[in-house]
């Protein structure tokens, strides 16, 4: 009966497409996995860190900054101050709540960024020095299973939460299998246009005695510029210390008295 | 006797595509100064070809064409102009006035052309010749004014003004009605009579040949024969097959 | 030789009357002629002026007659008119000195004006965020003993006043959308903004509640705009020398030696005047420039609409006592009884034709003194934040000490998108690499040890073997943050740099990118661009010179475009000439084949055929030719005393002003008589080659 037939065809291919679809992961898996990347990076506490960016452009000269990064887990405060070259000295970002501020010392004049602001020019963001909230953030669609190099990576596509400020409203997000450590991320447009490619190749271990456990944080990450390919830039993450910060560090007063 | 004019063994022949066509095969001729001469024969018999070789406005394939004792197969395009300018006055069938010019003006261009006379040399030796042709009261008035009698006279006037030692007329009386005719051929006869012009003229007409000279007789591109007038209108026309 | 003429004589009889005899034809090519010369001479003439008048407008704004930029630069200089936003990439010439003494050693250099391109962009922050910045800095002097309590307590004032139109604003939302267009966070933020206790101790620390209101309650406001500025560095008293059209309209220009910025009139009312004040004025332009009526131009009716909703720009500045006086100052004029002012001003800017004139001049004498009209004022500071050469951002604050404009070129966007800096200013913001730089980023690159990996190799080397996860050593940032802390702290503030003079010398010595170079004889100016490069070579400085239309990039160009496209519709035109008269006479000549016949027969040389078609052919082109030009001369007389209106931006500046007067020049008419010559002779080629080729045997009509 070529009806019997076609339901027999049909229960074998969907026996074949089975493996994939028992492995695909439901919305909430999806979410919980988001959560244990966040929380893995997550200190619960105050953090400074010593940062190195480097800029390469096509024709250009290539920039590099140190910076110093404060953050505090529980109000979202983040501050980036640049130390070196001493051109961009006292140089910084503030953010509080929703706004992202930069002060020059030179003129002692504050501006409202957006959280597309290129930092210092280069090609990274504030979030890519600033702890992982991407759970908050995003929602979640599941892509399979990818191999990278001697990786196995979880794909999920992340789509920003409406009425949010966001560097990128669309990530692709490779997370390593073992560890739900970031290998890879690629940054779109809303039109879908691939923005930057980024990788994170070595993670390190801290202990936080605010979270009484360890804090992961990416060494290392390279950003692939996708819409001047010739660009990239490149953080170095050094020296993470997880002692308490003064209380009234996150204000506009504290970066202006630091060049004053 | 000078010769104005001598043909000597001449052939003449036109490439139609890849067709030779022969229009003169092996003509003598010599014309004395003073002649006037008739070629007659019928159609295709190579009149008119003779006419061209001996007018200078073309040159033979063979055979040699003296004119004022010029040869004109050694002549350029430039000298065989200036020998038909100079020396050859032409009279044709349909007249050939330059229609938007006035009779003065058709009779003094061969004048201007030569540009040796003054305007008034030109002027009165044109209005001498209009007279002379009887044409004067006309001399301001545009061909296609004129009767065909009277634009034959322009035609002969212009023929003449340059003083021309050989007038050729191509058939000049055919487009002529016979009365027309017959003054246009005194005219020129006593033309030839007065300034001793030599004329050469085509003709298949009969009547014609009585006023001639002489009479060659063409047929198929060869001499037939040379007559006199006399002779060739006894003849009635034929050529009679008797050699030259 | 006597006969010539004769011969000419008759072969233009014949000529001519063959014309005549063929008036149709005739006239059909002589049309075509008569058109195409009229083209030729309209068209030239118009060009010409505007070649002339854009020529004015760029050398007298900033270009001069020759820019000179160094021959290693990577890019093409443009001064103005460059569409994108990038500002060429030029290598500095290091000694402007140098430069100068060159230039002025070439014969026929007049002046010489240093200068540098660039462009910012400046955020002005919104409404609140500036109000809450000078409510920040006052206080600050408060605090720090200066006696600033009345402007203090003002700007306070207004700030509450800010607040009471904000939560009136999103009260406003809440009942035209929904309950929930307005998160429960931010109305809590207003209230907590209006509330008492925020303020009480608000004289003793205002820091905490200015950054809650800077953090909280300026972000709802919304209106940041931004300035795209294109500035140019200059020494202003050699560029105000060399450029007689700039003129000062408010202010002063920038004083000698002192750092300072001046807008362009056209930038400032365009990009800094307060946006509803704008569009009154575009509104009054267009009633009274353009005569449009409001009732019947969708485009005034859009301003008009703008206004009327968008009035919250005016609100936002209006502390109590000016909500106070526009009530009041608006309820008379309006004779309502609204005492919501927002709803007053709303009902006060919802003009018709009938009203405009009054309420425009209201709004001039009676609530513009009350409002800051221009976001940024004469005698402010301004910040101009840039990305240097080398890659890092620079920042300079400079005091605006008017606007200018070039004169007869008010209305014009290409003259008037300039602003000019001082030139020390310039080159800071425009941070060229030194080697010192050039260290400073190797030895940071080497702390780090920082290492390249290709995009290609990236995903092979980084991901090649897995990485497990090591314990990081414990962190002493706090340690070199605190380190690195203390050598910022007491690195001073060059706040007030701006206003310390500089020494004029600094002008003199450091680097320029270009200089703008005023000659004595325009005319001479291709051998003088020579001359400059020649001088540059031998004094150590490789020169590229280039002239004025060259340096306004596409605007100079404009012309050589129009000039093309003339050039090709008058080469189009003649070639339909060509054919058509080239037709003409091949008929002609095969119909006149045995009169052509004849007259060689008869003696006639081939020159003469030759010459007496030329002779046609140049006497259609003369009568007709001539006929147009003077049709076109006509033309351009009474096109001149009228003038083009310029009807737009582009056109204002390419006829240097509000109307183009063309005149004629002997050379449009000897042109345009050329060409058609040339035309006329041409096309009697052909005809003549067939006239020659005609036998004179054609004259003999018997059989044969």
């Amino acid at each position: 009966m070529p009806r019997s037939r076609f339901l027999t065809v049909l229960a074998l291919v969907l026996s074949l497409l089975a493996p994939r679809m028992a492995a695909a992961l439901g919305k909430a898996e999806l979410v919980d996995l988001l959560k244990s990347v966040d929380e893995r990076q997550r200190n619960q506490g105050d953090w400074r860190d010593l940062v190195y960016i480097e800029q390469k452009e096509k024709d250009k000269v290539d920039v590099a900054y140190e910076a110093l990064v404060f953050r505090r887990s529980q109000d979202q405060k983040f501050i980036i101050l640049f130390t070196k070259p001493k051109a961009s000295q006292g140089q910084g970002y503030l953010r509080i709540d929703k706004n992202l501020w930069f002060y020059d010392p030179s003129v002692g004049k504050w501006e409202r960024r957006t959280e597309r602001e290129r930092i210092g020019g280069t090609n990274s963001r504030r979030s890519d020095f600033d702890e992982s909230r991407l759970a908050e953030e995003y929602e979640p669609e599941d892509l399979g299973q990818e191999k990278l190099g001697a990786y196995t990576a979880q794909v999920v596509k992340l789509t920003g939460k409406p009425e949010i400020d966001l560097a990128f409203p669309v990530i692709k997000l490779w997370v390593d299998k073992e560890t739900k450590n970031v290998l890879k991320r690629q940054e779109f447009a809303l039109s879908g246009r691939l923005l930057r490619t980024s990788y994170y190749p070595r993670w390190k271990k801290v202990y936080s005695e605010s979270k009484k456990t360890d804090v992961w944080y990416p060494e290392e990450m390279r950003f692939y510029d996708e819409v001047e390919k010739a660009n990239s830039t490149l953080i170095l993450v050094k020296s993470v210390d997880m002692r308490p910060l003064e209380p009234n560090l996150f204000t506009k007063a504290w970066l202006e008295s630091k060049s004053r | 006797m000078n010769h104005i004019v001598s043909v000597s063994n001449v052939s003449k022949n036109y490439n139609l595509g890849q067709v030779v066509v022969p229009a003169l095969r092996g003509v003598s001729l010599d014309v004395a100064e003073g002649e006037f001469l008739a070629i007659a024969g019928p159609s295709g018999s190579g009149k008119t070809t003779l006419l061209n070789l001996v007018g200078c406005v073309d040159t033979p394939s063979a055979g040699t064409v003296t004119v004022d004792g010029k040869q004109t197969g050694q002549l350029s395009e430039r000298d065989l102009t200036r020998l038909r300018l100079h020396t050859i006055g032409f009279i044709f069938q349909s007249f050939n006035l330059v229609s938007v010019l006035s009779v003065l003006q058709n009779v003094e261009l061969p004048l201007l052309l030569q540009r040796a006379l003054s305007a008034r040399e030109r002027r009165e030796r044109v209005l001498a010749l209009l007279d002379r042709v009887g044409i004067r009261e006309y001399s301001k008035h545009r061909p296609s004014e004129l009767s065909g009698g009277q634009r034959q006279r322009v035609a002969i006037a212009r023929a003449l003004v340059t003083r021309p030692k050989l007038v050729l007329a191509d058939e000049p009386t055919a487009n002529l009605d016979s009365v027309t005719g017959t003054n246009i051929l005194n005219l020129m006869k006593e033309l030839n009579q007065s300034e001793k012009t030599t004329f050469i003229f085509s003709t298949h007409d009969a009547r014609v040949w009585a006023y001639a000279s002489a009479v060659v007789r063409l047929a198929d591109g060869q001499v037939q024969d040379r007559v006199s007038a006399e002779e060739a209108v006894r003849a009635g026309g034929l050529p009679t097959g008797r050699p030259v | 030789m006597r006969g010539y003429l004769d011969t000419l004589k008759v072969i233009a009889l014949i000529a001519l009357r063959n014309l005549f005899a063929s008036r149709l034809k005739t006239l059909i090519v002589g049309g075509i002629i008569l058109f195409g010369s009229l083209l030729v001479v309209v068209g030239t003439a118009l060009v010409d002026s505007v070649d002339a008048s854009m020529s004015r407008s760029v050398i007298g704004s900033v270009a001069g007659h020759i820019q000179v930029y160094s021959s290693k630069s990577k890019d093409e200089l443009t001064v103005m008119g460059g569409m994108n936003m990038e500002s060429p990439d030029l290598t500095p010439i290091d000694d402007f000195a140098a430069l100068r003494r060159t230039l002025l050693g070439v014969p026929n250099v007049k002046a010489v004006v240093p200068m540098g391109l660039s462009s910012a962009i400046v955020t002005a922050g919104n409404t609140v965020d500036v109000v809450l910045e000078r409510l920040r800095d006052l206080a600050r002097r408060r605090l720090a003993g200066e006696d600033v309590q009345a402007a203090y307590e003002s700007e306070k004032d207004h700030v509450r006043q800010i607040i009471k139109v904000l939560s009136a604003d999103m009260d406003n939302v809440r009942k035209i959308q929904n309950e929930k267009a307005i998160s429960q966070d931010d109305l809590a933020a207003a209230a907590k903004a209006a509330s008492e206790e925020l303020w009480a101790g608000f004289d003793r620390d205002p820091y905490p509640a200015l950054e809650f209101l800077e953090n909280r309650i300026a972000p709802l406001a919304s209106d940041a705009d931004m300035l795209f500025l294109r500035y140019l560095g200059t020494d202003g008293d050699a560029f105000a020398k060399s450029f007689d059209r700039m003129k000062i309209v408010d202010g002063t220009a920038i004083p000698r030696g002192q750092r300072g910025f001046l807008f362009s009139k056209w930038v400032y009312e365009q990009q800094v005047k307060l946006k509803t004040a704008l569009r009154l004025d575009r509104i009054n332009d267009g009633i009274s420039k353009r005569s449009k009526t409001i009732a019947r131009s969708e485009e005034l009716q859009r301003w008009i609409k703008q206004n009327v909703t968008e009035v919250k720009e005016i609100m936002l500045q209006l502390d109590g006592q000016k909500t106070a006086s526009f009530r009041r100052l608006l309820q008379g004029e309006l004779g309502s009884q609204q005492s919501d002012v927002a709803k007053l001003l709303s009902e006060f800017f919802r003009v018709d034709d009938a009203n405009f004139a009054h309420r425009y001049r209201f709004f001039y004498d009676k609530l513009a003194p009350q409002l800051e009209l221009y976001r940024v004022r004469v005698g402010d500071m301004l910040t101009i934040k840039s990305f240097t050469r080398s890659g890092y951002v620079q920042s300079v604050k400079l005091r605006v000490y008017g606007t200018f404009v070039f004169e007869g070129l008010e209305d014009s966007h290409i003259a008037g998108e300039l602003n000019l800096m001082d030139m020390v200013s310039f080159r800071e913001l425009y941070g060229s690499l030194t080697p010192e730089r050039a260290r400073e980023v190797q030895e940071i690159k080497t702390m780090a040890g920082m290492k390249e990996v290709s995009r290609e190799q990236a995903e092979a080397e980084l991901f090649g073997k897995p990485d497990l996860g090591e314990t990081a050593p414990i962190g002493r940032a706090g340690d070199e943050a605190e380190a690195v802390l203390r050598s910022l702290a007491g690195r001073q503030q060059r706040e007030d740099r701006a206003s310390q003079p500089y020494d004029p010398a600094q002008l003199e010595q450091g680097d320029v990118l270009n200089a703008a170079v005023i000659v004595k004889d325009p005319r001479r100016i291709s051998r003088t661009i020579k001359d400059i490069e020649a001088a540059g070579a031998k004094a150590g400085i490789p020169l590229r010179a280039i002239t004025w239309q060259k340096a306004s990039g596409l605007v100079g160009q404009f012309v050589t475009m129009i000039r093309a496209v003339l050039y090709i519709s008058v080469l189009i035109i003649f070639a339909v000439a060509l054919v058509i008269i080239n037709n003409a006479l091949v008929m002609a000549t095969l119909e006149r084949m045995p009169e052509i016949g004849t007259l060689r027969a008869i003696g006639a040389q081939r020159r003469f055929l030759l010459g007496m078609l030329l002779v046609e052919a140049l006497a259609v082109g003369v009568l007709f030719g001539s006929l147009g030009a003077l049709l076109g001369a006509g033309i351009v007389g009474v096109i001149g005393a009228a003038g083009i209106p310029a009807s737009n931006d582009i056109l204002y500046f390419l006829f240097s002003g509000p109307r183009l007067h063309p005149s004629l020049s002997p050379a449009n008419v000897i042109i345009s008589l050329a060409i058609v010559l040339a035309v006329s002779a041409i096309s009697s080629i052909y005809p003549g080659l067939l006239a020659m080729r005609v036998s004179p045997r054609q004259a003999m009509q018997s059989d044969d």
